[in-house]
């Protein structure tokens, strides 16, 4: 009987004492959000903290956004697109668009939506910092499909209307202003960029390997804004075409110094 | 206090005790379900980003050059979670070919239970700290009701995985020879669960397994490393992201300030004793991971560990100690000698990754030399060989495929690997070989449904007749048709 009294009192104890440790966890874990970083304890010269927070766009970069895509913006994962030498301007629409969630390609949901809470001087500093690396450089491509490719590119397909990509982008690939650099760019990335921008509708492209179960309150579109030449040029081409240009794309510029 | 009292009094306390927990209950799930609208678990949330980015293929817990990166860097990208917390669970249904022959399966019921249920905390906590903290609740393995008072009959909570890191990486230019440092500390309760690459026994395939179906994880008998819940610390280098370096060090939990990460282990509880070491044990890890070139990847490596155990008094149901001396149940046995394991390991993997396909591939040998002076083997000195590989493919983060192999052979003990099959005859020889292939389907990222099955070529020495008594290898084949939720 004794025993029994004291199993009960300790049973009674210990759920407020577990109640209140939880309590008290969350709470300080809330408090220390809310707060400046604690110099003691915070490194702003190495950080990795996202989220209005005082660190340069520059430690961002070698930090944070290295790990997928290079210290100097040369991915070697064609999961990544690389950023070396990628247009100022464009990184700057971009990564506002992943910010804002305007652009929802499967890979800007998977990847870059929670990368991109970011200030906008943290924004304008990473656009600085590719933009000023060595341009990206291209891989050595094998492939039937590649002068068909090159034929777009230069020229476009006139029978269905579509102009040569080397109208924006620049006979070398280059890009400007908003307009993206593509020259070497991996033709992975490239493939799945022009399909989302041909099909911006269609779940299966835009958000492969993203699916959860959150409320579903974006729509799908690839950079409503931006994205509308492409758009309305792309839905012209073959996944066939689009395949051929990417792989040509990736096969350009193949200067490494 | 008369007769007729006492049920309204406690009745009274009853329902003051019950509205408290359910007002606790309410503000916890508020909590939560403010947080809902990212209801996928605590460090996607602090990433903003997809299981994918760091699990190979959405494969948890395989991780990719991201993944390893986040774990090297101490769980700290991203932004610090208001309420740092996910929860998983994991519930099946396994069932052996051959009913209940084979050893090990005497708990499988063939029935639809849960295994275990975990909590996650942790994650980032400041710029260079982080932490991934994982606390279980797993259910009774052998709920027998012939046997009310017999070990692992009532559930268990307590520390499953701990890693608690500090770490720091310099980048330097191109030029220099070294120009990438990743240095960290690590507070860890497991050897090998600091590790990046999924070849280590801590976090190799399968990953999970029936707590009632012994078989779903393979072989019956396997090498000591990675096996026991230890507290251990140390540190560790990673240079220019090809070089690792890690050494750390085990000890016992004991009742000290690592208690916590025993927690849960206590000598009297039957379901979950500690294992007690003596001194410090070191633990060393040497890696080579390649460069990514395009979607590939692959690394080498070697691990080495020497682990002096006690036994306690009921830790194994072999132990046997003639000059032990048993103080209180489930103590350590001091006086009683010790066994050595010194394990000698090398391991590799292999990754191919894009947006769309997942392959990757482990393997991975160890050999154990274990010297016994505690009289839990027959033998003085015996020596046991661990073979593991596998390959995995996944299509789109939803769909995949996963063959594993194990081969464990080694010297013959009686006292040891000798069991008594339910068919009467016994088995002393630890050799076994099986293979598990799996399928699994995630429709979403929180989702998973698993088919796994192994397949014994090999059980405990014999491919037929293995205990003497007419029981084959196969009579140990199983399926685990498993869900996995977490949130």
């Amino acid at each position: 009987m004794k025993v029994n009294d004291q199993m009960k009192k300790s049973q009674n104890t210990l759920f407020p004492f577990l109640a209140l440790t939880a309590i008290l966890l969350l709470g300080g874990c809330s408090w220390f959000n809310d707060k400046p970083p604690v110099t003691t304890f915070e490194n702003p010269t190495r950080s990795r903290t996202l989220e209005d927070y005082p660190v340069e766009g520059s430690v961002l970069a070698q930090q944070v956004c290295a790990s997928c895509h290079g210290l100097t913006g040369q991915a070697a994962s064609p999961i990544f697109p690389k950023l070396a030498g990628q247009q100022r301007d464009y990184s700057i629409v971009q990564l506002n668009s992943f910010r804002d969630h305007s652009r929802s390609d499967q890979l800007a949901i998977v990847y870059m939506w929670g990368m991109a809470r970011l200030t906008d001087g943290q924004i304008a500093q990473l656009a600085d910092y590719y933009a000023a690396q060595k341009p990206m450089y291209g891989d050595q491509i094998d492939s039937l499909e590649l002068p068909k490719g090159k034929e777009i590119f230069e020229n476009g397909i006139p029978s269905i209307g579509l102009m040569a990509c080397a109208t924006c982008h620049g006979a070398t690939g280059g890009g400007g202003g908003e307009i993206p650099r593509i020259a070497g760019q991996h033709s992975e990335y490239v493939y799945k960029q022009v399909l989302a921008f041909k099909h911006p509708d269609q779940t299966a492209i835009m958000e492969m390997g993203g699916k959860t179960w959150d409320p579903k309150d974006y729509e799908l579109h690839r950079n409503l804004m931006h994205g509308a030449a492409m758009n309305s040029m792309v839905s012209k081409m073959s996944d066939d075409d689009v395949r051929a240009v990417a792989l040509y794309v990736n096969s350009m510029n193949l200067n490494k110094d | 206090m008369n007769a007729q009292a006492t049920p309204l009094f406690i009745r009274e306390q009853e329902i003051k005790h019950h509205c408290f927990k359910l007002f606790l209950l309410g503000c916890g799930l508020f909590l939560f379900l403010q947080n809902y609208a990212c209801a996928i678990p605590l460090f996607a949330r602090q990433t903003g980003q997809n299981c994918v980015a760091c699990h190979a293929g959405g494969q948890y817990p395989e991780l990719t050059p991201y993944g390893r990166y986040f774990k090297l860097t101490g769980y700290t990208i991203g932004a610090r979670q208001d309420i740092p917390v996910s929860l998983q669970f994991v519930g099946g249904v396994a069932t052996s070919t051959n009913g209940n022959n084979g050893t090990p399966q005497t708990q499988q019921s063939g029935r639809l239970e849960a295994d275990n249920a975990s909590v996650f905390v942790g994650g980032k906590i400041f710029d260079n700290f982080g932490a991934f903290s994982q606390w279980t609740y797993q259910w009774a393995n052998n709920p027998n009701p012939n046997n009310p008072v017999g070990p692992n009959n009532q559930g268990h909570f307590g520390a499953d995985n701990q890693d608690w890191r500090y770490a720091d990486h310099y980048v330097a230019d191109f030029s220099n020879p070294v120009n990438d440092i990743i240095w960290g500390a690590s507070l860890n309760n497991r050897p090998g669960i600091t590790d990046v690459w999924n070849s280590v026994p801590a976090w190799n395939y399968p990953y999970m397994g029936s707590i009632r179906n012994s078989s779903t994880y393979g072989v019956p008998i396997n090498v000591n490393l990675g096996s026991t819940q230890v507290p251990g610390y140390g540190g560790y280098i990673y240079l220019n992201k090809n070089f690792y370096a890690e050494l750390m060090g085990y000890q016992s939990g004991g009742s000290g300030p690592l208690s916590f990460m025993t927690y849960g282990s206590t000598n009297s509880n039957p379901n979950s004793t500690p294992t007690y070491l003596k001194g410090i044990n070191p633990y060393l890890r040497l890696a080579y991971q390649s460069d990514e070139h395009g979607s590939h990847n692959w690394m080498v490596g070697v691990m080495a560990m020497n682990t002096n155990m006690y036994q306690n008094c009921i830790g194994s149901p072999s132990f046997a100690a003639s000059s032990g001396t048993c103080v209180t149940p489930g103590s350590p046995v001091l006086d009683g000698g010790s066994t050595m394991f010194q394990d000698r390991g090398v391991d590799a993997q292999y990754q191919y990754l894009t947006t769309s396909h997942a392959f990757t591939a482990q393997a991975r040998f160890i050999n154990e030399k274990i010297t016994d002076t505690a009289g839990v083997y027959s033998n003085s000195i015996n020596t046991l060989n661990s073979f593991f590989a596998k390959a995995s493919y996944v299509y789109e983060a939803t769909y995949g495929i996963g063959l594993g192999f194990q081969n464990v052979s080694g010297t013959s003990d009686q006292q040891a690997y000798g069991v008594v099959t339910p068919a009467g005859g016994s088995s002393a020889i630890p050799n076994s070989v099986a293979w598990i292939p799996s399928i699994w389907w995630q429709p979403i990222q929180n989702v998973k449904l698993n088919l796994q099955y192994t397949a014994f070529s090999q059980f405990q020495g014999a491919r037929t007749n293995y205990d003497g008594a007419g029981t084959n290898a196969s009579a140990n084949n199983a399926t685990w048709l498993s869900l996995w939720v977490v949130m």
